[in-house]
């Protein structure tokens, strides 16, 4: 690598078989792509590839900086891949995504040294393809799941019920049909009959043993196999909000890739891999998927534009936000399966990562993985305009959740293009840079902790506590004084708009700005979710009268958690969103007559119907 | 004279390890509810993983659920079955 040259940004591809393309991210080196050695990154399964993103990302990047040519991406019906979790021969399909991603990168780069490096499932998908194969220059593995049948188990308590009756496992958020979990059980790969690689470095959990018999039979079959146990695993598969890029790992990794590198000599020769589009047909409908950045201030951001094929003038845009530090996919993978869905319904879809978040830089000046940064009304204003110019859309949308909920809301407040919000599950109204993610959600938190004792009054427990002196007044003390401290604001709030005294941070002012404009916000909440009792709170009498008008719209889910993770659920809310999405602007989305006519005429103000 | 941990001490200690909670898992009443006392799913998968390397059991996966882990009470109930179980056979 050339000192002082940049490497360059990565570029998203699409790659694999027509109709059943892959997605990835190729990682060129700063000596304009004459690598002579590349990796292949092999994501985790689930909600662990969601927390790990970030980190893969960094390692990737780290790589190419290294003058390592790096491929990550998606095995098939997972992330921005085709298919979905229902297809038969998932198992097969994933292998068959490893090998699609090795012939991709060398062709590609015309290297012929490729290593692998798998985390969790990653680990075992690599090694099982690197098994059937004999170009494999090394497999570094980090925290493999080396018996599929313990790693279900892992799962099924993860999910927390009893596994289904046609041996389906769900688990937090993401599905695993009963075939699936069935291939599964019978991987071991302490039976594996040839090495998958001559050299293997295998990155041990920080959290717990995972024991020697995996490195025992890769020594039985002549492979060189080294352990390391790095810090940083438990800290990388944390909750993506919270979740910390392992350097001592990514730095191990390299000086091993570098160790290997020397070891082996170079044949490279240089191709070219093909543009970032794909289509595909979903319900009968020929849809186009492109992998794109826009500018935006002094960085960029990376989306998913998903349009039916040959799309001008479409009646639905819609802007789909992070939620939390989810990267694009959303929760549980919801955005691409509605974004696939609605596209063939007609309408275009951008899956938005705000800058720093997901696969987008932060900028120059910012942090990443910062969920409510001061820039992301800007990075959805971005996108709105980008769909604007490129499409001319009759209507303009916005859908998020949880921070995606809140920037959603912002956005749709300050900005007259958009038609609608579709804010879900929001966890604050009024977000103040330097506040933090751990303790200063305080109004849900509040909500959610005096809910709680108030439940607990009615248990034995808590009175045989209290006589025992074994409860925690002083946090009791502080939920309970700030929950009152809150009623107070809230009821003056009140007043001062009885009063029309203009007060900071008016949720109600807001609410109503973004009526009578025609924007229409529709807040769907899991019941007992605290946003829900934070709107009703901060919004005053605000929302009672918007509601009644059909100017704003509150759906509640029963028995749902914050982000949906139960598929019954999540079916629900799919329906609900549905309904307030394709709903004529004309008529209520909750299906109820209002009980005044609205002050103006939301179909006035935006001219376009269904 | 035996010194070997009693099978709450060892669940407690598991707890202290692996739990993620934001109470003394040495002090917290048997019955109190470890998912309120901030042990996450993660964590909860961690502390099984746990617990069958300290009492060399397996949970069935009929007992990988949240009302099974929910206590050191419940814990310690499914390892005493699992170990005399285990110990039959």
């Amino acid at each position: 690598m050339t000192a002082g040259e940049p490497t360059p940004a990565p570029q998203p591809v699409f790659f694999g078989p027509v109709g059943a393309a892959l997605f990835g991210w190729l990682h060129r080196p700063a000596d304009g792509g004459n690598a002579d050695f590349g990796l292949v990154i092999c994501n985790p399964f689930g909600f662990e590839e969601v927390c790990a993103h970030r980190s893969l990302r960094h390692l990737a990047c780290a790589a190419a900086a290294a003058g390592i040519a790096v491929l990550r991406f998606d095995y098939a019906g997972c992330g921005n891949s085709s298919g979905d979790e229902s297809q038969p021969r998932m198992l097969k399909r994933w292998i068959d995504s490893v090998h699609e991603a090795i012939d991709t990168l060398e062709h590609a780069t015309g290297l012929s040294r490729v290593c692998l490096l798998g985390l969790r499932l990653g680990a075992t998908l690599a090694a099982l393809a690197a098994e059937q194969r004999s170009d494999i220059a090394g497999l570094v593995a980090i925290a493999p799941v080396v018996s599929g049948r313990a790693w279900l188990r892992e799962l099924r308590l993860l999910s927390g019920v009893p596994g289904a009756a046609d041996g389906s496992l769900e688990s937090a958020g993401f599905m695993l049909s009963g075939e699936t979990c069935n291939a599964l059980d019978g991987v071991d790969l302490r039976r594996l009959e040839r090495a998958p690689a001559q050299r293997v470095l295998i990155v041990e959990r920080d959290d717990l043993p995972i024991g020697d018999a995996w490195p025992t039979a890769l020594i039985r079959l002549d492979a060189d196999v080294r352990c390391e146990r790095w810090p940083g695993y438990a800290a990388m598969v944390a909750d993506p909000q919270r979740a910390q890029v392992p350097h001592a790992i990514v730095d191990g990794v390299l000086r091993c890739l570098a160790h290997w590198r020397e070891a082996a000599p170079p044949h490279a020769r240089e191709t070219l891999v093909g543009a970032a589009s794909t289509l595909s047909v979903v319900d009968g409908t020929r849809v186009r998927e492109a992998a794109l950045w826009l500018d935006a201030g002094d960085t960029r951001l990376f989306g998913v534009l998903t349009a039916p094929q040959g799309c001008h003038g479409p009646r639905h845009a819609v802007v789909m936000l992070n939620a939390g530090s989810v990267h694009h996919i959303g929760p549980n993978r919801l955005w691409v399966r509605l974004a696939r869905q609605w596209a063939a319904r007609g309408a275009v879809v951008l899956r938005l990562d705000i800058a720093g978040i997901g696969d987008s830089p932060p900028p120059r000046a910012g942090a990443d993985n910062v969920v409510y940064p001061t820039h992301a009304t800007r990075d959805v204003a971005a996108a709105l305009a980008f769909l604007q110019r490129e499409f001319e859309p009759g209507e303009l949308h916005l859908l998020g959740l949880c921070s995606g909920a809140y920037h959603a809301l912002k956005a749709a407040v300050g900005n007259p293009a958009v038609t609608s919000a579709l804010v879900i599950n929001p966890l604050t109204f009024f977000w103040k840079e330097g506040m933090t993610l751990n303790v200063d959600l305080q109004d849900a938190d509040t909500l959610q902790m005096t809910a709680r004792y108030r439940r607990s009054l009615w248990r034995g427990e808590t009175w045989r506590r209290l006589l025992h002196c074994r409860l925690d007044f002083k946090t009791i003390g502080r939920a309970v004084a700030r929950r009152a401290w809150d009623a107070l604001r809230y009821r003056g709030r009140d007043l001062a708009r009885l009063l029309h005294i203009a007060t900071r941070d008016d949720l109600a002012a807001e609410l109503n700005a973004a009526a009578e404009r025609g924007t229409r916000i529709a807040f769907v909440f899991a019941s007992g979710d605290p946003g829900h009792k934070l709107l009703e709170l901060q919004g005053g009498r605000a929302v009672k009268r918007l509601t009644d008008q059909c100017r704003l719209s509150i759906d509640l889910i029963d028995g749902a958690d914050h982000t949906f993770t139960r598929a019954e659920t999540r079916e629900r809310l799919v329906a609900v969103i549905e309904r307030l999405l394709f709903t004529p602007a004309s008529q209520p989305a909750n299906g109820r007559a209002p009980a005044q006519p609205p002050l103006r005429s939301a179909s006035g103000v935006r001219g376009a119907q269904l | 004279m035996n010194d070997a941990p009693s099978p709450e001490a060892l669940v407690r200690s598991v707890l202290l390890e692996h739990g993620r909670l934001t109470r003394d898992a040495l002090t917290l009443d048997a019955d109190a509810d470890l998912y309120q006392a901030g042990m996450n799913s993660h964590a909860s998968v961690n502390v099984m993983l746990a617990l069958e390397a300290a009492f060399a059991v397996e949970f069935p996966d009929h007992m990988l659920t949240r009302s099974v882990f929910r206590s050191i009470q419940s814990i310690g109930d499914a390892v005493s079955l699992l170990s005399t179980t285990s110990s039959v056979q």
